[in-house]
């Protein structure tokens, strides 16, 4: 049956329409990540409304490369800018930079491509093959067990998020909270909604991400005008972009090593490119016998970064398509894209939507091979892309949000909406409170809500059903585990159960 | 202190919604308030926490710069640098443009917006400005309208 659906995914994806979009997709996510300051998120953020009219298939792809693409995008205005594109991209800088220096910014960005081609390769072999496994465990999953991942995954990304485990969770709960709003699918009751039918159907998801993402990345373009007036370091790529066979074959263990880094990295929900890419450089390094080169513009730093900030793709989608938990706010926002499409999250992903889902993988492993041609052919031209000011970018921006969230209930509701998410998140960007908690939220709102209403309607309305069963206690308690690991009562127990094991130590020592 | 006001009015509005909230499950059942009952208190708990975190952060020395150029990609500058202007009249244009976006339609709405954003920017020669406003606006009316098939809003010109 899992064959059927894999095989069903890839029939799904090879058609001419869905190829065309695949390299549309990737070019796009291309030029976006070569623009610093635009992230692969707020891309597919404003991209989501434009996938409606699709087929579920096509839409899937379009946004899948345009995430791929963004991820090698941003690596070429780290080498070329000396500002990483996108967050992910920060660690390529360190030698990607210099060899753009040395006049070989054709060859850093070919490292490049090579790199995340691989990284991205092996991540969505890993996505293929562990997802559906972690499926068919979570298809034993009651309510119980459902509300006990759901707290899990919104307690994990709140504590590993930006900012303190406080901020995180109480964006998250708001998030939840905010989801609370519109019919109750259980009880049939109006909440939240003051009468307002514009909110009986609830607070639009894809209203609310180009909201949370797209309108706060436009006021920070504008809101600094030495910002807004960056300028090109490296002005032209002249050297041949693919590396040697020799050069190649050097680097392989790095790149490897680092596909499997990005992908375990992107596993944990919270945890993304931008930490795979410092994790992946920093093994690479420990592990070369030419430790001294790296930071001077050693190719092998470059692949290091790249491979494992591109598998960080395929491994951040393992737990939102096995257990519908979106592990970051590019995958939240990849499955608002399977959302669009009438799939709703949770472990029926694997099953009842398994040709939508096997879909969306597949047309991540076909991302990969795009991002190797569509880089090869266009990395030249995107320099002319970094160029763009800011302040030009900026209002083209938001007339995207505004006709984007239109356009999805031809509701102007719909762009109110989207604006008070916006500044939402901008004044929760100001206060380094994370968004992407509150985005987590909003999805798993639903879940939450019928699977606590399932639950205690079994146990008659006790509580105590979350602890009985055994997986649901283990993981609340890790969830706990998340959130006391940032509090000084938690600090205070390891230096207690430290200093309790020294003395045990000390007392054998003596007695022996 | 005043870093902490910020913090303090966030926490005043989560807790004024929060409020609201609590008000409207007056009238629900216990299977329809009790998970909304409990976020509501959830949140409110965190603002507070969230508070109290702030005040023992600011009394802690500030930790060492981090390293330029390795950080986020849009790093936050320093808030001398920050205008509040730039900031206040752009978003006064983006709520505009959304004010009027439905009586005026997307022909007259779009362009002015874009040309008044950009020209208050400087972000580039009046000619210019007028160009990327005007060939901005028909492409995103042929890829949205014409190539997807979704509306936008027509305003006078329905």
């Amino acid at each position: 049956m899992i064959f059927d659906a894999i095989m069903t995914g890839f029939v799904g994806v090879m058609t001419p329409l869905n190829l065309i979009l695949v390299a549309a997709g990737t070019a796009i996510g291309l030029f976006v990540g070569a623009m610093p300051g635009l992230s692969a998120t707020m891309a597919i953020a404003l991209l989501l409304p434009l996938t409606f009219p699709l087929p579920t298939a096509s839409g899937l792809s379009l946004l899948a490369s345009l995430y791929m693409g963004a991820m090698y995008g941003g690596s070429i205005a780290a080498i070329l800018l000396r500002t990483p594109g996108t967050p992910a991209a920060a660690a390529t800088v360190l030698d990607g930079y210099p060899m753009a220096q040395k006049g070989l910014a054709g060859k850093a960005l070919g490292v490049s491509l090579v790199a995340s081609f691989i990284g991205g390769l092996i991540s969505s072999i890993a996505l293929l093959t562990v997802a559906p496994i972690l499926g068919q465990v979570a298809l034993q999953f009651g309510p119980v067990e459902l509300f006990a991942v759901a707290v899990l995954g919104l307690t994990i990304i709140a504590s590993l998020s930006r900012g303190s485990t406080i901020l995180g969770l109480l964006s998250g709960s708001i998030g939840v909270l905010l989801a609370m709003v519109g019919m109750d699918n259980i009880t049939g009751t109006p909440r939240f909604t003051f009468g307002n039918i514009n909110l009986f159907g609830g607070i639009s998801f894809i209203v609310a991400l180009i909201g949370l993402f797209s309108i706060p990345q436009a006021i920070r373009l504008i809101e600094n005008k030495a910002v807004a007036e960056r300028k090109t370091v490296v002005n032209s790529i002249t050297d041949k972009m693919l590396p040697t066979w020799l050069e190649f074959r050097s680097m392989l263990t790095t790149i490897i090593r680092s596909s499997f880094i990005g992908i375990f990295t992107g596993i944990i929900p919270g945890t993304g490119g931008d930490t795979a890419c410092w994790f992946g450089y920093n093994e690479a390094k420990r592990f070369s016998k030419e430790k001294d080169k790296f930071g001077t513009g050693h190719p092998e730093g470059v692949a290091a970064a790249e491979a494992a900030n591109n598998a960080v793709v395929g491994g951040s989608l393992i737990p939102t398509i096995s257990l519908g938990i979106p592990g970051s706010s590019s995958t939240a926002v990849l499955m608002g894209g399977l959302m669009v499409h009438g799939v709703m999250p949770g472990p029926t992903l694997m099953t009842e939507y398994a040709d939508i889902t096997y879909t969306l993988i597949w047309a991540v492993m076909l991302a990969n091979f795009a991002v190797l041609g569509v880089g090869l052919l266009l990395t030249r031209m995107s320099i002319h892309v970094t160029r763009i000011k800011d302040t030009i970018m900026a209002p083209l921006i938001i007339v995207l949000c505004v006709i984007g969230s239109f356009s999805i209930n031809n509701n102007i509701f719909d762009v109110v909406l989207m604006l008070g998410f916006g500044l939402l998140g901008y004044a929760m960007d100001r206060l380094k409170i994370p968004t992407a908690p509150l985005v987590v939220g909003l999805i798993l709102g639903n879940l939450f809500n019928s699977s606590l209403h399932q639950s205690l309607l079994i146990s008659h309305g006790s509580w105590m059903i979350f602890l009985t069963s055994p997986i649901s206690a283990v993981l609340l308690a890790v969830a706990l585990l998340s959130i006391l690991q940032d509090t000084p009562v938690f600090r205070w127990l390891i230096r207690a159960l430290k200093a309790a094991v020294g003395k045990g130590n000390k007392a054998s020592g003596a007695t022996e | 202190m005043k870093k902490l006001v910020p913090y303090i009015l966030f926490a005043v509005a989560v807790g004024v919604l929060g409020i609201i909230f609590y008000v409207d499950t007056l009238d629900m059942s216990k299977a329809a308030y009790q998970l909304p009952r409990l976020l509501i208190g959830l949140v409110m708990g965190l603002s507070v926490l969230m508070i109290i975190e702030r005040v023992i952060l600011l009394r802690k020395p500030a930790p060492a710069a981090a390293q330029p150029g390795t950080g986020d990609s849009n790093p936050a500058a320093p808030p001398e640098q920050r205008s509040l202007l730039r900031i206040g009249v752009f978003v006064a244009l983006l709520v505009a443009y959304v004010m009027t976006i439905k009586p005026l339609g997307y022909f007259i709405s779009t362009p002015l917006f874009l040309c008044a954003a950009l020209y208050f920017l400087r972000a580039t020669r009046l000619l210019w400005i007028v160009l990327i406003a005007v060939s901005f606006t028909v492409f995103v009316y042929l890829l949205f309208v014409l190539f997807l098939n979704l509306p936008v809003p027509m305003g006078l010109m329905e």
